[in-house]
């Protein structure tokens, strides 16, 4: 069996050497090379197609992320192994879906990285962290409750999902403050809705907002 | 004393209507109370003064006379007029006149005429005396307001609702470059570079003070910011107004250096901020991350129990980076210029969220939200972070939201359902955290409303125009 050829890419030596140092140990991986940036780990990969590459996803000039799709047009069977300091979610989620096969904190060790190696270069995926988040409220549109709503409730509600003021939506549509307040407090009666988030969500959700959503 | 030689008694004379009629006689006489002996003229004068004592006393002598018949021989009797000369001194015109009625000899008769003359002529010049000390009362009083005026340091003028000027002072000249005369025959929209409409002027209360800020127009063609106070001020009947109008030029110019000063500050504050995350993300991270894998490498080749002992250090080692990536996340959030402005919100988000505070993210538009220009993003950040604070500091709310969308313009509302505040009050007292919101928007030429009510929960939005954040 061959060994597995690693590229490893990491604007900071002193990570790459600690990487070294790990891969080195093993007996079925070797480092066939080591790049700074972004554009030197698409040429070196290019040249080197090596089965995994090791990606920092926080380089200068060109950074990781937004290298994936290149790395993987230069050597399709490549796999893509993101190393990181950061553990946030938003990161790994990016990572998935620029192309990686994989994404790991580097802080992780206890043999994770090796682990990760080995598996990415067998085409399975390894993504942590995995931990939990928060539960966020997922609203889902139960009824088509857009039609209990007066042509003003809802002329009120698409301004305020919007994000305008009170006083603002009272100088467009020709309203005190006071009735824009009466108004949206009907909308919370009608629909249950008291935050503008919540508001917002169900605007988008009933196509009262025309637009793409993300939420958490 | 003025006795008859002729007769014992003096009675008054009853002088017919008809002789006196159209003459002075007829004057009203001045108010008095005759018998109380209590006068005073036009000038505030009392009886107390001597001369008048002896106006008195003489009268006093004629009033006392008794009214008698005319002497049977004197003469027909004087035709009939409606008062009647019985007992009871009748109400006489001659009474109001002071003319006392004289029976008696031509010559005397002519001599209480005269007297009477005397006493009318006195009672005028008194009366003359005195209109002419309020008359230099009055000059007095206008040098004195003229002194006023004149020593203001701030432009006055008086107009009309027609807009004509019709006062101006010293200042007025100095500051605008008219001569008084030249400004008394101009309209006061002649001195503005954007004139008023004057009709506004009608709902200005007798107690209100309008102030705006205009601009105004010197003879020579330049122009001066001003603060005007504008005043009603009834005059010949009609409604007039006063203007005071103050030179604002300096107080503009202090105004924009301590914004400039404020802006640079918060620049300042930024960049080292940025500067000081990166060093501890390239530095200290970088060398423990690596100290990390050594200190895997090193273990991999030991015992199970020297392996074991490394697992402490190894653990105390991963805290430290732990740590120093949250204080560089907590100064400039790297994900803020890597994957854009909504991931870092949205980190932001779950990071403030506990077990007494909901926090809920939303954004529409994410394409245009992640190409905005880094210190947009950057700004946008911050007044999210400021305003996440103030929430948790002072409004006891139970849920907070974060929107931010990117369709006409770019707009982010964090609004809180808690106990809200007095929003004038806190412009009044010009707190420092509503003054740096604002600041942090206009740097990126936007703007900051805040919408909130005592007990009403509060609403930040930040409104940006799009092409500015790009």
């Amino acid at each position: 069996m061959n060994d597995i050829r690693i590229l490893v890419c990491d604007d900071h030596a002193m990570v790459r050497a600690g990487i070294c140092a790990l891969i080195q140990q093993q007996p079925d991986m070797s480092v066939v090379g080591e790049a700074v940036d972004g554009d030197d780990a698409i040429r070196k990969t290019e040249r080197l197609s090596p089965d995994v590459v090791l990606l920092d996803l926080s380089m200068p000039a060109r950074n990781g992320l937004s290298a994936i799709g290149d790395i993987r047009d230069a050597s399709p069977a490549t796999q893509i192994l993101c190393v990181t300091m950061h553990d946030d979610p938003a990161y790994v989620r990016r990572a998935q879906q620029a192309g990686s096969s994989g994404y790991l904190v580097k802080s992780a060790g206890d043999g994770e990285l090796v682990a990760a190696i080995r598996a990415v270069s067998a085409g399975m995926r390894h993504f942590t962290p995995r931990r939990l988040r928060h539960v966020s409220e997922r609203y889902e549109v139960q009824q088509p409750e857009l039609d209990t709503l007066s042509g003003r409730e809802r002329e009120v509600l698409a301004l305020l999902a919007r994000g305008h003021t009170q006083r603002e939506i009272g100088d467009m549509l020709h309203l005190s403050v006071k009735t824009v307040q009466t108004y949206r407090a009907r909308l919370t009666q009608k629909l249950g809705l008291a935050t503008r988030a919540e508001l917002v969500r169900f605007a988008i959700a009933s196509g009262l907002l025309d637009e793409a959503l993300t939420e958490n | 004393m003025v006795t008859s030689a002729d007769n014992a008694i003096i009675a008054r004379p009853r002088i017919a209507t008809a002789d006196l009629e159209g003459s002075w006689f007829a004057m009203k006489r001045h108010r008095t109370a005759p018998h109380t002996g209590l006068w005073m003229d036009s000038a505030g004068r009392r009886s107390d003064d001597s001369a008048h004592q002896h106006e008195l006393e003489r009268r006093r002598d004629f009033d006392s006379l008794p009214t008698a018949d005319p002497r049977p021989g004197l003469g027909p009797a004087p035709p009939a007029s409606p008062v009647s000369t019985t007992a009871a001194p009748p109400p006489s015109p001659f009474r109001d006149t002071g003319l006392p009625r004289i029976a008696g000899t031509t010559s005397q008769r002519l001599k209480a005429v005269r007297i009477h003359l005397d006493d009318r002529t006195n009672a005028l010049e008194r009366a003359t005396q005195s209109l002419r000390r309020t008359e230099r009362e009055l000059v007095l009083q206008g040098k004195v307001l003229r002194t006023l005026l004149d020593s203001i340091g701030d432009a006055v003028l008086l107009h009309d609702h027609r807009g004509d000027i019709i006062e101006a002072n010293r200042m007025a000249s100095e500051q605008l470059g008219y001569t008084r005369v030249e400004l008394l025959q101009m309209q006061i929209t002649q001195l503005e570079t954007a004139p008023r409409n004057l009709r506004d002027l009608d709902e200005l209360g007798e107690n209100d003070r309008g102030t705006l800020e205009v601009n105004h127009l010197r003879r020579d063609g330049s122009t001066y910011p001003v603060e005007m106070r504008v005043a009603t001020l009834p005059f010949r009947g009609k409604r007039h107004f006063v203007v005071v109008a103050r030179d604002i030029t300096e107080r503009k110019r202090y105004d924009q250096l301590r914004k400039a000063l404020l802006d640079e500050v918060i620049e300042a504050q930024e960049l080292q901020r940025s500067d000081i995350a990166r060093e501890l993300h390239d530095g200290p991270c970088q060398v423990l991350t690596s100290a990390l894998m050594h200190l895997d490498a090193v273990a991999a080749t030991l015992q199970p129990e020297a392996r074991s002992a490394l697992t402490g250090v190894r653990h105390h080692v991963r805290k430290a980076v732990d740590e120093l990536r949250n204080v560089a996340h907590v100064l400039r959030p790297p994900m803020l210029d890597e994957l854009g402005l909504v991931a870092a919100l949205e980190r932001l988000a779950s990071e403030t969220r506990n077990a007494e505070l909901r926090v809920s993210f939303v954004a529409t538009g994410q394409s245009s939200l992640d190409n905005l220009a880094p210190n947009v993003s950057t700004a946008l950040y911050r007044m999210t972070q400021e305003s996440l604070q103030n929430v948790i500091k002072h409004a006891d709310a139970s849920c907070v939201s974060i929107v931010v969308s990117a369709t006409d313009r770019l707009r982010l509302v964090i609004e809180d359902d808690g106990c809200g505040f007095d929003v004038d009050a806190a412009h009044e007292q010009r707190s420092v955290g509503l003054i740096g919101l604002q600041e942090r928007a206009g740097l990126i030429d936007g703007t900051v409303m805040i919408e909130s009510e005592p007990g009403a929960g509060t609403a930040v939005i930040v409104n940006v125009p799009l092409e500015a954040a790009r």
